[in-house]
């Protein structure tokens, strides 16, 4: 992690060199940046996302047909993948490059902040520029308060009293905010997704466990939750990714309608004419026909499944479907 | 298919616990926020461990947790085993003492220690145990061992500032001299001042007796080191990478560029001056004018503890867990190579010697890294032959 979190440790000290030695102002800024310079990836994942999502109804459809097939069920979902050019992990990969340039970021303020001996020995040989040794140790204190600090209720000042109640509540407000502005308004369709059903979850869950994070940790990393926030409801909204009528009936978002919810006639049209190539092809495909692809299914659908009755047809999955292995 | 939803949102759960997980272990969280006190006290002389949550003492002879005796010197037990106790204080609630610094012995069965969680503690030499829990409450953290002279207990803190205190009463505050950053090592105390280096990049000298400062003078980083002394003159080094000579009236009489951070303080002695930095280097330097006797790169890891200089060698331990017995006259590494304890040394060396009611067959040098199957590994001097280990 070094290679990564060394030179976001000199970034970081050299803006809070270049911001008149405000280590909040250079945590707010160095924030931004990371966020800026991510956003392509960010912008990725959100067309994969998308696409994923435009992709629901029609895999609801093949999941309908083949529900107890799941060797065809996962070819079809390959086959309608390619027909649309979408890439199933294409919303991975972007998240996978972005998470250790955020823990990279997280690591340096926390670096940054560092007020304990061992901290500070651990902040020894970080810096590319040596010039930027002098700095230490950086200003940890912002209006009166210990940025190195959990929020301390009852404490000394009205400021860290006031701080203690409304960072954590930042934090949570901010959270929940920004997932809720970047989940997709639900569908009626979506009552009985599991995946819709773990996201709106997850819009409870995330700003509770921020909130918990934001009483436990120091301040500053507080500070950078809010800012990480903001900065990512600002991008979304400026990417049209907004789901403001979420909040604000009536109000514009600029994302456009899902298929599924408003798809034209035409669209629908030629949307049914896709599954049914998809499906006209899987159903000509001889079982096993692809043998990574049987060895993987076979191995889930050897589970006993909840679509599978006692009385239900065994699915084809659990017979040993690997030519090898014939 | 809802059946499935549990066990997604259970996994969605698990995997945002991992992240969190990954997201503090990537920053290398530790145990505690300083390294570990080593100190000898008692008639015997035995090792002092004070680290985090407990205190043990420890027979230099073996590597031992010393038995813990009664008043009449009769071994104690523990009643429902019959087993010997040990001299062993451990605290276990939350939030309660930490300890990084050594104590002071205020008499033969007391021992002072300024607990991290700010209080000053007593704790019984005898029993092993702390007699005043809540302790006397000071303003700060501690990290820096406590000085003391007839009259004062001086106390430095972490985030700011230095305190003294009355001996007889410490929770009586005599005077509080402000630094604009904290101070992380202990002060010298030479002829009625207080000499200290501070996070905030100065070495001040303050009147001991007053708190009156006498001079401050920048040394460009952050200094964590105790000065040392030697004919008239103070040596330390600062995180900018410099050594320094500073006279006792606070002029800059010679400075030197090093590699990297000084953080020990320097050992002075026979017209030499050595010290290492957090670079892996060691350097011996004459006390004129800092010109270069020999240097060094000793380790490959940085060095935090102060190097220990004894007739023959400069020995140092290092971050990277190598402990190196170097020629003092020449600073060939010696004694074939390093010893490789696996685990960072932060906290200072220390030589035990043979004395009248503790004999040794020969001096040990003490080392303490930071993992617990090698707290405490004593070498011998001379021939840095491993003799015991103490783990815990």
């Amino acid at each position: 992690m070094d290679f990564l979190l060394n030179p976001f440790v000199t970034v970081l000290a050299l803006l809070y060199q270049l911001l008149g030695n405000d280590i909040v102002l250079a945590i707010a800024a160095f924030t931004v940046i990371i966020r800026l310079a991510t956003s392509p990836l960010l912008l990725q994942q959100q067309k994969s996302t998308e696409a994923a999502q435009m992709l629901q109804p029609q895999i609801k459809k093949l999941q309908e047909k083949y529900k107890n097939d799941r060797e065809k069920l996962a070819a079809a979902q390959m086959e309608l993948y390619k027909e649309y050019g979408v890439n199933p992990l294409g919303g991975c990969l972007p998240l996978l490059i972005q998470m250790p340039i955020l823990f990279a970021l997280y690591g340096a303020i926390l670096y940054g902040l560092g007020s304990t001996p061992f901290q500070v020995v651990d902040m020894s040989r970080r810096f590319l520029i040596p010039s930027l040794d002098t700095l230490i140790p950086l200003n940890k204190t912002w209006l009166g308060l210990d940025l190195t600090q959990p929020p301390v209720f009852g404490g000394i000042s009205t400021v860290s009293t006031i701080a203690a109640i409304a960072l954590p509540l930042l934090v949570m407000i901010t959270t929940w905010l920004q997932s809720k502005l970047t989940m997709p308004p639900m569908r009626p369709e979506d009552k009985d997704n599991p995946a819709a059903a773990t996201t709106r979850t997850m819009t409870t869950i995330m700003p509770l466990m921020f909130g918990f994070f934001a009483l436990s940790f120091s301040i500053g990393i507080s500070i950078y939750f809010i800012v990480s926030n903001v900065v990512g409801i600002i991008q979304y909204t400026l990417l049209g990714k907004a789901h403001w009528n979420v909040l604000i009936p009536g109000l514009g978002s600029g994302v456009k309608a899902l298929n599924g919810t408003a798809a034209s006639p035409e669209k629908q049209r030629e949307n049914d004419a896709i599954l049914r190539r998809v499906t006209d092809r899987v159903d000509q495909m001889p079982k096993g026909a692809n043998p990574a692809l049987a060895a993987r299914t076979s191995a889930a659908a050897s589970k006993p499944s909840a679509a599978a009755k006692p009385d239900a047809p065994k699915p084809s999955g659990s017979k040993p479907s690997n030519p090898k292995k014939k | 298919m809802t059946r499935f939803v549990p066990s997604r949102r259970l996994s969605l759960l698990a995997a945002l616990l991992i992240l969190v997980l990954v997201t503090t272990g990537c920053v290398g969280s530790r145990l505690g926020v300083s390294w570990a006190s080593v100190s000898l006290v008692g008639e015997n002389q035995n090792i002092l461990l004070a680290f985090n949550n407990f205190i043990v003492q420890i027979d230099p002879r073996d590597g031992s947790a010393v038995q813990l005796r009664d008043e009449n010197g009769n071994i104690r037990v523990v009643p429902e085993t019959g087993e010997p106790r040990a001299w062993n204080y451990q605290e276990t609630s939350a939030g309660a003492q930490h300890f990084y610094t050594a104590p002071l012995q205020l008499n033969e069965g007391k021992l002072l220690f300024a607990d991290y969680a700010r209080k000053l503690v007593e704790v019984d030499l005898v029993a092993a145990r702390v007699d005043n829990p809540a302790g006397i409450p000071i303003p700060d953290h501690v990290v820096a061992d406590p000085i003391v002279d007839d009259q004062h207990l001086y106390l430095a803190y972490l985030n700011k500032d230095v305190q003294a205190r009355d001996i007889d009463d410490p929770s009586v505050v005599i005077w509080t001299f402000e630094t604009e950053n904290g101070v992380w090592s202990e002060p010298l105390l030479h002829e009625g001042v207080l000499y200290f280096g501070a996070m905030d990049h100065y070495l001040y000298a303050v009147e001991a007796a007053t708190g009156q400062l006498r001079w401050k003078v920048d040394l460009q980083g952050a200094v964590a080191a105790t000065p040392a002394l030697y004919e008239g003159n103070l040596y330390i080094g600062s995180f900018a990478r410099k050594l320094f000579i500073v006279s006792l009236e606070g002029e800059i009489v010679s400075e030197r560029a090093v590699d990297d951070w000084v953080w020990g303080a320097p050992v002075a002695l026979d017209g030499v001056v050595y010290a290492a930095d957090m670079g892996g280097n060691v350097y011996a330097l004459s006390t004129d004018d800092l010109s270069e006797v020999w240097r060094v790169r000793a380790a490959n890891g940085g060095i935090r503890p102060s190097p220990l200089v004894t007739e023959q060698h400069v020995i140092i331990g290092a971050r990277s867990g190598e402990v190196v017995w170097l020629e003092r006259a020449s600073g060939v590494i010696a004694l074939e190579g390093a010893r490789q304890l696996g685990a960072e040394i932060l906290s200072d060396l220390m030589l035990v010697e043979s004395n009248e009611a503790r004999p040794l067959a020969e001096p040990l040098v003490i080392v303490s890294t930071v993992a617990n199957d090698n707290l405490l590994v004593a070498f011998s001097a001379t021939q840095g032959v491993r003799q015991w280990v103490y783990k815990r």
